[in-house]
């Protein structure tokens, strides 16, 4: 009887001891794809969620009856010559959330789980030999290796206005001066880049890491 | 002391075990990485189909958009002009976008209207502020033809406040099962300033009052949706009314404004003549002119992984989701 108990003694320690090492091994395996490596760097499956997060953003804010991307294209501030409550016209919102619905989801989806973002808003110059030009809506820095990016198009057109609270409502698009430094007749980057009701196609577009 | 029996039935089980856990760890490498492949790859095609459905939405409101602005922008176009306006429009809209879509996904996109399988309506206009009567200066008229019935698309009015009086003017959209909306405006001043008063009475419904603010002594009323267009002021629009109308104005000469309404197609011997015509009529009276009502469009997607080619129409005056 004494052989037969240590014989399962033995037995059941060596069970245990492939339980631990199972059990650690296995950890080791699930945590390579889980966790953001060191460098700030995301996963291939983690990208592909990022990716599809921003998109649902950038879809859901543009279909929104109240401050969709048109909206918040167009909230621009004649005094602090970038976005209205923006921080600095070089950074936009820099570390502040973004205004509406949009900042929220922004900061809830990303922000709250220590993911970066920066967004832009790419517009097409009056001359379209010269490619795009950039706003930026928000700089957080430098993005990772590892980044994604997702766009979303919207379309302006002459007969909108600006949306900032104390810009005029009798303005359109196409009486607002391009250039900063005259400015007589109002400032907005964003020029009439063709003829016709259509003002400018521009892009908004979030790169996360 | 542990026979030589024993401890090879102990060693049996130990190395079962060890095989054991090789093989769940050797299936949880292999199932994980087919997960992430599997999210790897679909991560390819998916972007493409949300692009492709962002560009179908983008496209299609788009061109709503443009046409509706180009519909209301000019007053003496012809049909003919008309639809090459918005044929040379639309193209430089697709080149735009078609730009952006290179740049950011890589992908073509193209869009194209058919004018000749898209629908013209009819357009009344009075572009100047006058008085709310036909061609002929009658006060109580039919804007087109009694009983005449079309499909309503637009219909607003910029009033001028200071210049309309106090006696009320009545607008009534009937259709032909008998229901309608009649809207009677006039001028009132009230404790806090002169307003718009709009009364509007749905037959199957009841009645709504709104006192309307003016901006610099103008009202602009959209009568479709019942509202002004700055959303500060609201009633029953025609929307209570469903189907084909006609639409009759009494005392139009207590109102001074401009106004604009679309018909899906043009009215037989209306009160008022053709924009085009010559000599062409009078800012100050109502005329007629083309709109394009439902546009026929096809957009091409071309993309590493997704390729077609979608023909749709685009209904300019009914938002569809």
């Amino acid at each position: 009887m004494s052989g037969d108990s240590r014989g399962q003694a033995f037995t059941l320690e060596g069970l245990a001891s492939a339980l631990i090492l199972l059990g650690a091994l296995l950890f080791a395996v699930q945590s390579v794809v889980v966790t953001p490596t060191s460098s700030g760097g995301v996963d291939a499956s983690t990208q592909a969620d990022l990716r599809q997060q921003a998109d649902d953003i950038l879809l859901a804010t543009a279909r929104a009856d109240r401050n969709d991307l048109s909206t918040l294209v167009r909230n621009w501030s004649q005094s602090s010559r970038t976005f209205a409550g923006a921080v600095h016209r070089h950074i936009g919102y820099g570390p502040e959330k973004p205004p509406s619905t949009f900042g929220v989801m922004l900061n809830q989806t990303f922000t709250q789980r220590s993911y970066f973002y920066n967004i832009d808003v790419v517009y097409r110059p009056r001359n379209l030999s010269t490619g795009t030009e950039r706003l930026p809506f928000v700089y957080r820095g430098e993005p990772s290796e590892t980044a994604v990016s997702a766009s979303y198009t919207v379309t302006l057109y002459d007969n909108q206005t600006l949306t900032a609270r104390n810009a005029s409502r009798n303005v359109e698009l196409w009486q607002y001066d391009t250039n900063a430094t005259n400015g007589e007749n109002g400032y907005y980057p964003i020029p009439n880049a063709v003829k016709g009701p259509v003002y400018n196609v521009v892009e908004v577009r979030i790169v996360v890491w | 002391m542990v026979t030589g029996r024993h401890r090879g039935r102990g060693q049996m089980i130990l190395i079962g075990a060890l095989a054991l856990a090789v093989l769940i760890i050797g299936l949880s490498v292999v199932a994980n990485s087919g997960y992430v492949t599997d999210v790897d790859t679909t991560s390819q095609v998916s972007p493409q189909i949300d692009e492709a459905q962002e560009f179908e939405y983008e496209s299609n409101k788009g061109v709503r958009s443009l046409i509706l602005r180009l519909n209301h922008r000019h007053r003496t176009v012809a049909d003919d002009k008309l639809g090459s306006l918005v044929g040379r429009n639309v193209t430089v809209y697709s080149q735009l976008l078609a730009e952006s879509y290179t740049s950011s996904h890589g992908h073509y996109v193209d869009v194209t209207y058919n004018n000749g399988s898209s629908e013209y309506g009819s357009r009344v206009v009075q572009a100047a502020d006058s008085h709310v009567t036909d061609e002929a200066n009658d006060s109580d008229w039919y804007v087109g033809r009694d009983s005449e019935y079309r499909e309503l698309g637009w219909f607003s009015m910029n009033v001028d406040l200071e210049r309309t009086g106090p006696e009320p003017t009545s607008i009534t959209v009937s259709n032909a099962s008998g229901n309608q909306v009649t809207f009677t405006i006039n001028r009132t001043d009230t404790g806090n300033g002169t307003k718009l008063r709009v009364a509007s009475t749905v037959s199957h419904a009841g009645d709504t009052t709104a006192l309307c603010d003016p901006s610099r002594n103008r009202v602009l009323l959209d009568f479709v949706d019942g509202e002004t267009f700055t959303g500060d002021c609201t009633f029953n629009g025609t929307n209570a009314v469903g189907g084909p109308v006609d639409i009759e104005v009494t005392g139009g000469e207590n109102v001074i404004g401009k106004y604009e309404l679309v018909y899906n197609e043009s009215v037989g011997s209306s009160p008022y003549s053709d924009c085009d015509s010559s000599p062409t009529p009078d800012a100050t009276e109502p005329c007629a002119a083309p709109v394009v009502w439902e546009a026929n469009v096809t957009t091409q997607f071309a993309g590493s992984q997704l390729n077609y080619t979608n023909t749709f129409n685009v209904s300019v005056y009914q938002e569809t989701s």
